[in-house]
């Protein structure tokens, strides 16, 4: 009992430092603040009235991904006597293995949520509302989409994401000198800069022998923020008319054979990474992470990224303290390090290539080194720019279903089965099968 | 009278021993009932209750009645994963009980050596995972480069490369090819081991009687194997009815394209786990129950009513 007592008041104090860190920081530009981020744990350290050794326990986290485990080195750097216990569950289980630990007691501490279901899961109660550990003094410093996606409809922050997942076009630098004459990002964003551009520089591909995507499928990443609002608004689905422009470029791609034909995921979607005849991909953050860096041997430094005809953000993956968790301290400690503590985000995004949620490590980012597989572009500063035009969250607790139903609809349609009203039809069908209590939108 | 003899029976020793071993008796049959309580009965009772409400996995459940039922009266899609999961077995279990009754006969009339080698061989897919088997098959069929796509373009076939997962009946026909190629040895063995019991001296007779090879098959054989077949018909169909693995692998969890290899069970796992209509998923898993126990007692019914299969 004593021992909890003195940990909440180490913690409570803990607190009211790092309040005192970060506040001024958020006030000054962000180069300021990301040299004060980098400075903030040395400060930390030597003000620190507890030595973080003291504190001890140990915390349960289930992730969807691999990324939460990462963080677990360099935490318990800090805090050496706190045991994380990292379980990957796979993100098909994920919420059926949850709920069962949740009804059965045995829910973790913290838990993820990928972008298919956290419109769900923040408006559940089993997150636990994070302004109680102060993180309102974090939220300048987080981009908007990711606090907002994060946050229920009654405005409480219940989960934060140590990603941030903003897209491009990823290109092949070498076929876009070859064909298009530069391979500057500018003048190719140029070139790309609308869908119809987009075809008319495909068919350019095409008669140099070139397919101009992997696949018409990773498009969709894209579309899917090009909308004036998210599937299910107040419980009718509504279907955008520029997915239905969108469909009629997918049938264009693959009546003019300017994709590889392949499935995202796929063992060739892989392979054309390193084809000779496969100039871009339309992918997020991840895929460039997942996808590009990993396969890119020979075609390093080969490939650039550029604007696509809409700034986009596509996936992501939030996490969240358990409402009955007994260990809520310990937890928002591992919270704060893996989202919210600069220096950590800062070392991770550099180690991992990845593009992170809080916007002063990304600008402290950009001023350093490019990525010698995108030939030297730094891929901090291009997303940085894509990050200022993100237009509002469209993500829904449906999405998951629905973008699949979608999908399913659009390979009918561009594979000749089904008509275009039929297409249409058919996915309107299935959002009704899947969610009998949705209405559709005239 | 009788009585001071009803008082003596229980004190006599012999009885008491007997009285034991019967309860020892229970005690060996009980682990099977405690599991099969615990999780069989507990979990289809449950499953009937949960039909009757709404629950999304997380939030509380609470009662609607027979709302899932009647939907599921109207509901197209059930329908179609119905039709699927029936034509697909349709499609693999005619040819794996044609080609393990012929494999049969000619195990059974001509010498062949190796036979047991060749037993094995046919068996050997059946030890293999389903979910590898789907994988395997994927691996080998999709997209453009595939390795198959890639054998018949440089055999100059016309049509290739073939999208094969763009077209229901190449879909559906694979799912019930992998099925048959999964199933056809298991079939041919248990076939096998029925002919054994059939007695020799009844070919003899059929010889000395001056019957062909084929009539003795048709006319011996065959009847006398019933309740085997009866046992595999009846396996098959149950098994083929719960059809999942293999087509979610193959394609992919909605049954693409256009729902072609969409089964029940993938149906109410769509439902329940992606959906999250935990309540219409367990209707269907009580509708798919009803269907597969009352087909199996009407196959089995119709097929040992004929000449009485156990009066041999």
């Amino acid at each position: 009992m004593k021992k909890t007592l003195a940990m909440i008041l180490v913690f409570a104090m803990a607190c009211t430092m790092f309040a005192c860190a970060t506040t001024p920081a958020t006030e000054t530009t962000p180069a300021d603040a990301a040299q004060a981020a980098i400075a903030e744990p040395t400060a930390e350290a030597t003000q620190a009235p507890v030595d973080p050794t003291t504190l001890s326990g140990s915390i349960t986290v289930w992730s969807s991904g691999e990324e939460l485990t990462r963080f677990v080195e360099g935490f318990n750097a800090v805090y050496p006597n706190i045991k994380v216990e990292v379980t990957v569950v796979p993100n098909g289980e994920f919420l059926t293995k949850l709920s069962t630990a949740i009804s059965g007691g045995e829910a973790p501490d913290l838990f993820t949520g990928e972008s298919d279901y956290v419109k769900y899961l923040v408006e559940t109660p089993y997150w636990t509302d994070l302004s109680q550990f102060g993180v309102d003094q974090y939220k300048d410093n987080i981009w908007e989409y990711v606090l907002k996606i994060g946050t229920d409809s009654k405005g409480v922050t219940k989960a934060l994401s140590w990603q941030a997942s903003p897209g491009g076009i990823i290109y092949r630098r070498d076929i876009a000198k070859a064909v298009l004459g530069t391979d500057d990002p500018a003048a190719v964003a140029e070139m790309l800069s609308s869908n119809a551009k987009m075809m008319e520089v495909a068919a350019k591909m095409s008669a140099a022998g070139i397919k101009m995507f992997a696949t018409w499928q990773d498009i969709m990443n894209m579309e899917f923020t090009n909308r004036a609002g998210g599937w299910v608004t107040d419980g009718k689905l509504s279907i955008d008319a520029n997915l239905s422009v969108y469909m009629d470029m997918a049938k264009t791609i693959v009546d003019n054979g300017y994709d590889k034909n392949c499935d995202p995921w796929s063992g060739e979607w892989y392979a054309a990474v390193e084809s000779a005849d496969c100039f871009s991909y339309i992918l997020p953050t991840w895929g460039y992470q997942f996808l590009i860096k990993p396969s890119a041997v020979t075609t390093s430094g080969q490939w650039g990224m550029c604007e696509a005809p809409v700034p986009y953000v596509k996936g992501g993956t939030w996490v969240g303290i358990y409402d009955g968790s007994q260990n809520k301290d310990l937890a928002w400690l591992f919270l704060q390090y893996c989202t919210l503590n600069e220096e950590s985000v800062k070392a991770y995004a550099s180690q991992y290539s990845e593009y992170v949620a809080l916007k002063s490590v990304d600008q402290a980012l950009a001023k350093e080194a490019g990525d010698p597989v995108l030939g030297g572009q730094n891929l901090y500063e291009f997303y940085n720019g894509v990050m200022a035009k993100i237009p509002a969250d469209l993500m829904t607790q449906y999405d998951g279903t629905l973008n699949n139903a979608f999908l399913s609809a659009v390979k009918s349609y561009v594979s000749g089965a089904m008509t275009k009203d039929e297409a249409i039809a058919q996915f309107k069908a299935d959002a009704l099968n899947a969610y009998p209590e949705l209405t559709i939108a005239e | 009278m009788i009585q001071p003899d009803a008082r003596q029976l229980p004190r006599k020793k012999p009885r008491r021993s007997t009285l034991a071993k019967d309860r020892y008796g229970l005690l060996f049959i009980a682990p099977f009932f405690v599991v099969f309580l615990i999780f069989g009965l507990y979990p289809i009772i449950s499953t009937f209750q949960l039909s009757l409400q709404k629950w999304d996995g997380m939030m509380p459940a609470f009662s609607i009645g027979l709302k899932n039922y009647t939907r599921i009266l109207g509901d197209q899609v059930f329908y179609l994963s119905l039709w699927n999961t029936i034509r697909i077995w349709l499609g693999n279990a005619i040819p794996q009980f044609g080609i393990a009754l012929l494999l049969v006969a000619v195990f059974t009339f001509s010498k062949i050596h190796g036979k047991n080698f060749y037993r094995a061989m046919f068996y050997l897919p059946n030890l293999i995972t389903a979910t590898s088997v789907g994988l395997l098959f994927n691996l080998l069929l999709d997209g453009d480069n595939s390795p198959i796509n890639q054998l018949l373009t440089a055999l100059n076939i016309s049509g290739a490369p073939i999208s094969f997962f763009q077209s229901k009946v190449l879909t559906s026909g694979l799912v019930s090819f992998v099925q048959w190629w999964m199933w056809f040895g298991y079939t041919t063995v248990i076939i096998l081991a029925g002919t054994t019991t059939v007695d020799k001296s009844m070919y003899e007779a059929a010889m000395v009687d001056g019957a062909s090879k084929p009539q003795t098959f048709w006319r011996i054989t065959l009847p006398l194997i019933k309740p085997t077949l009866v046992y595999l018909a009846i396996t098959s169909f149950i098994g083929g009815m719960q059809l999942f693995d293999v087509p979610l692998t193959l394609s992919n969890n909605l049954g693409d394209p256009g729902k072609a290899v969409l089964t029940v069970s993938m149906y109410l796992y769509n439902q329940g786990f992606k959906n999250f209509n935990y309540g219409y998923s367990a209707t269907i898993s009580c509708v798919l129950f009803l269907l597969i126990a009352g087909m199996s007692g009407f196959a089995y019914k119709a097929m040992r009513s004929k000449d009485g299969m156990y009066k041999l």
